[in-house]
This record gives structure tokens, sequence and C-alpha cells, in this order.
């Protein structure tokens, strides 16, 4: 075992496997990613230390800014609550400096209190004690109780921010002269955004997460919260917070507070609703984005230097990264619901299948790719399938091959038909072609797309087909995908009763099939 | 007057390149790492002052890395940012408890606020 280590440790390749991932983590991880590259270019941009830009410019990279900042919080949010759903709260209190926390963050607001022409006052009283709590639980909620009190102030000035002690613990008091809460509404503003998602989607700004997480935490640190409200006079919120260890109830028996007890079923449910949310959200933002840059692109703002356009290169990128995420991710949470639609009609699959292999010569030719297209002799039978979807799949797998296959290599693309009996064989054979249907008496037609690319290596080829995979050699090779798209082709496949399969050997090139029975 | 050395290690380089551009090139010089074994090479070799560290990486996770760099009588000493989109309560902690000095989410900072930092944490040596 001792001296297998080092072989160990080399065919432990893929990425970070050691820290610990479920769906969510894994989702909110890959949308962050680009969302953090755009933010990076857009902050540099406006910056100026690439160039000035003129006024249109700005205008239109701070509106993708903006629009970035939303997507930040739709993640951030449904990531949070996702986890005190799933696993309660978990606080970690101890005693901290509560003005130094508050003028930390007061300070990260600066900019959006400029932007919206509102003026924040604090006072904070003498010999403030230390307050008892979890600044990471703690933090974001000051934090949303500061953004909200700035937004919904907008234009009407001011912001008061007042620490004092009080019912012996230690009061953080804001209050703006913003639009208020409406007598009628009073009574939700605690609760969780899905049960008045009507009211979510005439806002543009915010997902209504943040005081219903605000309540939450506050309570379970052992303090409270209440606020106050006139509609178009403003609205105060009062947080109490703990200054003493036994204001805290002691949680040894359930160290971890956990808010709703559920059955693993619900739990997943649940994540599958937060994800499907959450991409529905960056839908709007994203698509607004991809129009501005291509204004910004095409020059009729302003010229840009070099290097503002390799970074507005950047964020057109990231967008795009993030509209394939949010579509895959869409098509997932649909496949898992059992909402996912296919309308399967008798077709001759080998139209289709020329026609996605010629939507690829151009590309091909551009890489220097021999892309070639084995015709069948005679002419094949119909098959019942959807045929976008099946269009869809094909044009996946072909796009993989060209993808991972150097310059001056071969693809090769072809179509036959294949009896039932001689699949099962073929299953036999080898562990990664397992062919489940096999019973259909006119057979199936098989489609293959062979490459000499860098092919998959022993250990990734097991884990092909899982959610979010990449191999190593992808992420170096610097190539978009999110990991998403064999699982989604896999499923529409299997939706189809036929089989997807693969033969690979690394260094010497993949194939990829898939079956589809014959009408 | 020497240079403040900073260790990256992120696999993303168009991210480094962002940071490098924007820190100080009078004052700082950026290595660059794109895996925690690389990472563990340089820090060895290159004594950097800071190390800027991604979580997310190939191979190894950036915890393995922190938690090897701790261990180490010449690395153990330098202080350790996190940099990474992994952001939930058990993960800044598990960075926390391993010896990071701070951990930033990609997503909650502004390139201006991560060169704050960086210049924060590099002043406070001397």
């Amino acid at each position: 075992m001792a001296n297998s280590k080092k072989k160990q440790k080399k065919q432990n390749n893929s990425k970070s496997e050691d820290v610990k991932s479920d769906f969510i983590t894994v989702a909110s991880h890959q949308l962050r990613t680009p969302i953090s590259a755009i933010r990076w270019s857009l902050d540099t941009l406006l910056s100026a230390r690439t160039g000035k830009l003129s006024d249109k410019q700005k205008e239109i990279v701070s509106q993708a800014y903006q629009n970035n900042k939303f997507m930040v919080k739709v993640v951030n949010d449904l990531l949070r609550v996702s986890r005190l759903e799933e696993k309660g709260i978990n606080l970690v209190p101890k005693f901290v400096n509560f003005e130094k926390l508050v003028k930390e963050l007061l300070s990260r607001h600066k900019y959006f209190a400029d932007a919206c022409n509102c003026k924040i006052s604090i006072v904070v009283e003498n010999n403030l004690p230390k307050v008892y709590i979890d600044p990471l639980q703690i933090k974001p909620v000051i934090n949303g109780l500061i953004d909200n009190a700035i937004r919904y102030g907008r234009d009407k000035g001011t912001v008061k921010i007042n620490l004092k002690k009080s019912k012996n613990r230690v009061l953080f008091k804001i209050e703006d002269k913003g639009i208020g809460i409406p007598l009628n509404q009073k009574d939700l503003v605690f609760s969780q955004f899905f049960r008045a998602q009507n009211a979510m989607k005439t806002q543009t700004e915010g997902l209504g997460l943040d005081l219903y997480l605000a309540k939450k935490i506050i309570e379970a640190s052992g303090g409270e919260i209440n606020f106050s409200s006139v509609v178009n006079k403003g609205t105060i919120f009062n947080a109490y917070l703990p200054i003493s260890k036994n204001q805290v109830k002691e949680n040894d028996d359930e160290k971890i507070k956990k808010i709703v007890e559920e059955n693993p079923e619900d739990i997943l449910k649940k994540e599958r609703e937060f994800v499907s949310i959450t991409v529905h959200e960056l839908k709007a933002p994203l698509g607004l984005s991809k129009w501005s840059l291509e204004m910004l692109k095409g020059g009729k703002s302003g010229n840009l230097t070099e290097k503002q356009l390799g970074l507005i290169d950047q964020v057109y990128r990231g967008n795009e990264r993030l509209l394939v995420l949010v579509r895959d991710l869409l098509n997932l949470s649909k496949l898992q619901e059992g909402k996912f639609e296919i309308k399967p009609e008798r077709i001759q699959l080998s139209k289709d299948i020329f026609q996605v292999v010629d939507g690829f010569h151009i590309e091909a030719k551009r890489k220097n790719i021999n892309l070639q297209l084995v015709k069948p002799k005679n002419k094949l039978p119909k098959v019942i399938a959807d045929r976008n979807r099946i269009a869809q799949v094909a044009t996946n797998l072909i796009s993989n091959a060209i993808k991972y296959t150097p310059a001056n290599g071969k693809v090769i693309v072809s179509l036959k038909k294949i009896s039932g009996k001689k699949l099962e064989d073929m299953s036999d054979d080898n562990t990664t072609v397992n062919i489940n249907h096999t019973d259909n008496k006119k057979g199936y037609l098989v489609f293959s797309v062979k490459d000499s690319g860098i092919g998959i290596s022993d250990k990734d080829q097991k884990k092909l087909f899982s959610r979010f995979f990449r191999s190593e050699k992808v992420l170096e090779s610097e190539t978009e995908g999110t990991g998403l798209g064999l699982y989604i082709t896999k499923s529409i496949i299997n939706l189809h009763k036929g089989d997807i399969w693969f033969k690979s050997k690394l260094g010497h090139g993949s194939e990829f099939y898939f079956s589809l029975p014959i009408a | 007057m020497k240079k403040v050395k900073i260790l990256i290690i992120e696999d993303d380089k168009s991210l480094v390149r962002i940071i490098e551009e924007a820190l100080d090139i009078d004052k700082f010089k950026v290595v660059l790492a794109l895996s925690a074994d690389e990472g563990l090479d340089k820090a060895f070799l290159e004594k950097p002052d800071l190390i800027v560290l991604d979580i997310m990486l190939p191979g190894q996770s950036g915890f393995n890395c922190l938690k090897k760099l701790k261990e180490n009588k010449k690395t153990k000493n330098i202080p350790v940012i996190i940099l990474s989109n992994l952001g939930q309560d058990e993960e800044i902690r598990q960075g926390q408890k391993l010896g990071a000095i701070d951990y930033l989410v990609k997503a909650d900072f502004t390139i201006d606020e991560i060169i704050n930092k960086i210049v924060k944490y590099t002043s406070k040596k001397k």
C-alpha cells in the first residue's frame, strides 16, 4: 500500500476530489466562476487602468456591472437559503467589536450609496459592549439591512444608523426615508420569497430573501428583529443582539439548529427548486449583458484600446459560458423533475445527422481537422425520435470530438443498422459499453463519432456521464464547458429507449456511440 | 527597494492577469502556480511574502495545499489568503481553521478590494 502512494497520487487527477461537494455547492461554484471573472473585468474597465471610457461606454459598462452584482446576489441568496433549509444554522459565537464590524460593512457600501445619492450617518453610544455573535452569520444580515435601506430609500437622501445598549442587548437601528412597506404586506416581510413569488417578479432588484434570513439568523443567535414603517415616509429596522454567553441558548443537544425537519427526498426536491429558480432569475440579466456588450464591441459608442477589448472579450466569454450553464442547468432540473419533454416522430435519422455534420465543416476547416461522414450504402430505416433533441445530442458529441482533437486530426461520423442481439454481445465485451436496450425486434440505428483526439483516461472513463464531470485534461486545454453536456445527452438518449457508450484510450482518441430503436 | 512577492495559486490564468495588472508593478512581483502541487513547490523555492490560494484546483484542493504549507517549517509563516468561489460557512471555517488569514469569495469582492487586502497583509509584516 505504502509504495503505491506515488502512483495513487498520479492517478488522482480529477478536480479537487478531496473537497466535499453536493449539487448546490457545485452548481453555485460553477455559476460564480464566470460571474466573478466578469465582475473583475468590468471592474478593471471602470477603473480606467486600461484607458479612459467615453460617457456612453461608461454607462454601458456600469449597467453590465449592476447586472453582474444582481447575479452575484441571486446566487448568494439562494445558496444561503438552501443551506439554512437543509442544514440549519451552525453558530460559532464569540465576542465581537460591533462598531468595527458595522463600519467595515459601511465602507463597502460607499460606492453604492454615492451612486444612489444617499448619505449615511452613524451614531455609536459610548462604551458600547461587545456583542456575542457569530460574525460569519451576522455580517451578511447587517449587510442586507444596510443594502435595503440604501436601495429603498433611493433619492430621499439619508440613512441613519444608531448603535446603543438596549434591553440588555446591543441595538442596531437603521432608519431610511424611503418608500416604506405597505400595511397589508407587513406580515409578509420576514417570509420566504417563494410564498410571495408574484411580488418578487415585479421587483427588479433583490429576491426578498434578506429579511427572511435576517430573522432566522438573528433569532437563532439569541436576538430579535422588528420594524416599523410608514409608506412614503420610511422604515426603521431594529436588530437586538446578545452581549453575554447566557443569552445564547446553549445548543448542545442540537448543536446545529435545524429549522425544518425534512426527509431526504424533500431536500432533493428543494435543491432542484432552488437551482431552477436561480437560473430563471439569471436569464434576464444575462440577456441584457449580452446586448450591451455587443454594442460596446461594435465600437459605436467609441473606440477602445487593445486591453479594453481584451477585457470586454473576457466578459463576453464569461457571459456565453453562463448562458450555456443556465441552459444546461435548466435542462437538468427539467430532467430530474421528469418534465423534460420529447416529441417523438418517425424520422429519417440520416438526413438530420447529415445536416448536423454539414454545420461543422467550417469549424473543422478552421481547426484544420478532417471531418468525414461515412454515408451508408443502402437507405436506412426510420427511427422514432425527437428530431431536435437528437440533433442536439449529435451536435454535442461532434462538437466535443472536434474540440478535443488537435490540428491535423480526424473526426469520422457514421450511421449503421445493428441488431439487438449484436448490441447485446458488444455490451459484454467492454466495461465502458453498457447497453441496456436490446429488445427492439427491428434492431437499432447506431450513430458513432470517432476522433483522433486526446482520449480519456481509465479513471475519467468511469465518471464521464456524471453531473459536472470535467476531466483535468479538458480543464487544462482551456475549453469551455459546463460538465453537464454528457450527462444531459445520456438522459436524452435514455428517454428515447436508446443507449450511449464510448470506447477510448488516452492519447489515442475516443469513439462515442448512441443507439435509437428502429420504428 | 525589494519588491513584495505574491504567489498566486489559481488555475484560471485570466483572473491572475487581472490581479497582476491591478497591482503596482513597482512594488509587487507576481508568481503564478496553476495547481496545488506547483504552488507547494513555488512556495518552497520562491519564499513569497504572501500566498493567494484558490480551492478548486486541478489535482489536490487548496485546502490540502494550505494544510501542507502550514505543516512545513519553511512555509508555515507565510500568510495565506484564500480566494475562491466556494464560500459556504463550512468552507470558510475550514479555511480559517487551517490557518488562512482571510477568506475572500471571488464573486463578493471587487478587484480593488482584493488589491487592498493584498496590500494590507503585506505591509503588516514590516
